[in-house]
């Protein structure tokens, strides 16, 4: 065997044992706090809750994401709203009672602050405001754990903004 | 001739609009007590919204009835069709047991009183025991198939009791007892479709598959010894395969720096349902209508109308 040929089976071997690490978050874009970027994949810490906030514009289109077909499903009954598009999603992991903040397309921008988490449920503010800044909404809500609730119906371009709140943990 | 204000409005809501008749319009509305002091500065502002300005205003003058236009609006705006109907009547013949209804559907089913009505419809002729059904029903809470016993009791004829029960149908139509069954059985709601989802994931074909091959393995290795490989020992080949799987290891690497690993908010979105969603709070800005409704699979929605 020549030495060309061992330094190329070193190479492998190492490339085999590091594979764990290197694919892992370390390389992966770390999600901006209050922005978007890629969702984590270690899982929260004790007390802590992941939200999730997906940005869908509904429009008369005629398009569906593959991945919001049983959104699509839950709103027939709108039925002007044909096409569902993901503009973007946003994620944090909060503690007890902190905050962050999104800001959502037509100059939107939503707070989300965990209040409290139990075994069963999240409880969650969610405060939205309107491009000028003016609070649009503001409500305390209880989540089940791992579902996501529906909020909705803010006028943007040809459509609405549809903004489906995850909570897990 | 100048037009009165009526006559303006009219033409204008119509779309038919001369040079000078938003002055005109402002001038009237201006001078006429009829029209409420903070509307008179509000209207005839904009040219896109003459005509709902017109209209708006012949509505407050009592000179238009905008009740079917505003159904039309509020259906296409919320249904995507103008056809909502407003039909609050009800069919002579109903109105003797109307309340009855009513108030039975909202006891879902528990204490529905049917007896009454139900015998009301029946042909007097026919059912002479009439009064004794209804009493013994309504003892009973009202359950139909008490009914048939005491019918028996009465020595009553198949027919009637035949007669009993399509009015009761009739009447009482479909009853939805579902969400009484499952709130007796412990359920906030019947946990079935959640179940089905969670269920319907992933299915795992590993074990399977991997049973089949070892199975074919344990008979192949039963032939004969396998010859070793002609190329044992040729070190270029050996080159080459340690090459590929370089290569095959750095694309697998590169391809995980680039491409986000697992999934994130976009995947599997599993919408809460009533009783797994609860609004503690809820405050809007004054220029915006809110609505909690169901979707058309049960999930929770928070509606935000901007345009109210």
């Amino acid at each position: 065997m020549t030495g060309f040929t061992s330094m190329l089976r070193g190479l492998v071997f190492a490339c085999v044992l590091g594979l764990g690490s290197v694919g892992g978050s370390a390389f992966a874009a770390p999600p901006q706090p209050g922005g978007g970027g890629h969702p984590r994949q270690e899982q929260p810490a004790a007390n802590r809750v992941k939200v999730d906030v997906m940005v869908v514009y509904a429009n008369s289109s005629g398009k569906v994401d593959p991945r919001l077909r049983e959104l699509s499903r839950e709103l027939a009954m709108f039925q002007k709203f044909t096409g569902f598009q993901v503009l973007s999603t946003h994620t944090d992991t909060l503690a007890p009672n902190q905050s962050t903040s999104f800001a959502l397309e037509g100059r939107r921008k939503m707070d989300v602050t965990m209040l409290s988490r139990d075994e069963a449920q999240a409880r969650v503010r969610i405060e939205l405001y309107s491009p000028t800044n003016e609070k649009t909404l503001d409500t305390t809500v209880s989540i089940h754990r791992g579902k996501s609730m529906i909020v909705g119906g803010f006028k943007y371009q040809e459509g609405k903004l549809i903004l489906p709140v995850s909570v897990s943990y | 001739m100048s037009e009165n204000l009526e006559t303006l409005l009219e033409r204008l809501r119509g779309g038919q609009v001369r040079p000078g008749d938003l002055e005109r319009a402002r001038e009237l509305v201006a001078a006429d007590a009829r029209v409420p002091a903070d509307l008179r500065a509000e209207v005839f502002r904009s040219v896109d919204d003459t005509e709902a300005d017109a209209a708006g205003l012949l509505s407050v003058l009592g000179h238009d009835d905008l009740g079917q236009a505003i159904a039309e609006a509020v259906g296409a705006e919320a249904f995507g069709a103008a056809d909502l109907v407003l039909d609050g009547g009800l069919d002579d013949g109903w109105e003797a047991i109307a309340s009855v209804l009513v108030e039975g559907l909202r006891a879902e089913a528990e204490g529905f009183e049917v007896a009454e009505g139900v015998v009301r419809r029946l042909p007097v002729a026919a059912f002479a025991h009439g009064s004794l059904v209804g009493d013994a029903v309504s003892q009973e809470a009202g359950g139909v198939e008490v009914a048939d016993a005491v019918s028996a009791n009465l020595g009553m004829a198949d027919g009637v009791l035949g007669q009993v029960a399509a009015a009761v149908r009739a009447e009482a139509g479909t009853v939805d007892v579902a969400a009484a069954v499952a709130e007796a059985l412990g359920f906030a709601e019947v946990p079935v479709a959640a179940a089905v989802r969670a269920e319907m994931g992933r299915v795992d074909v590993v074990p399977g598959v991997l049973a089949a091959v070892g199975a074919w393995r344990a008979e192949a290795s039963s032939s004969d010894r396998v010859p070793a490989p002609a190329n044992a020992g040729s070190s270029r080949f050996g080159f080459a395969g340690f090459a590929l799987a370089a290569a095959v290891l750095v694309s697998v690497i590169v391809g995980r720096l680039v491409i986000p690993v697992g999934g994130g908010a976009t995947d599997g979105l599993v919408f809460a349902h009533a009783g797994e969603v609860v609004v503690e709070d809820l405050q809007y800005g004054a220029d915006v209508q809110v609505i909690q409704t169901e979707g058309d699979e049960g999930a929770v929605i928070l509606w935000v109308d901007e345009e109210a």
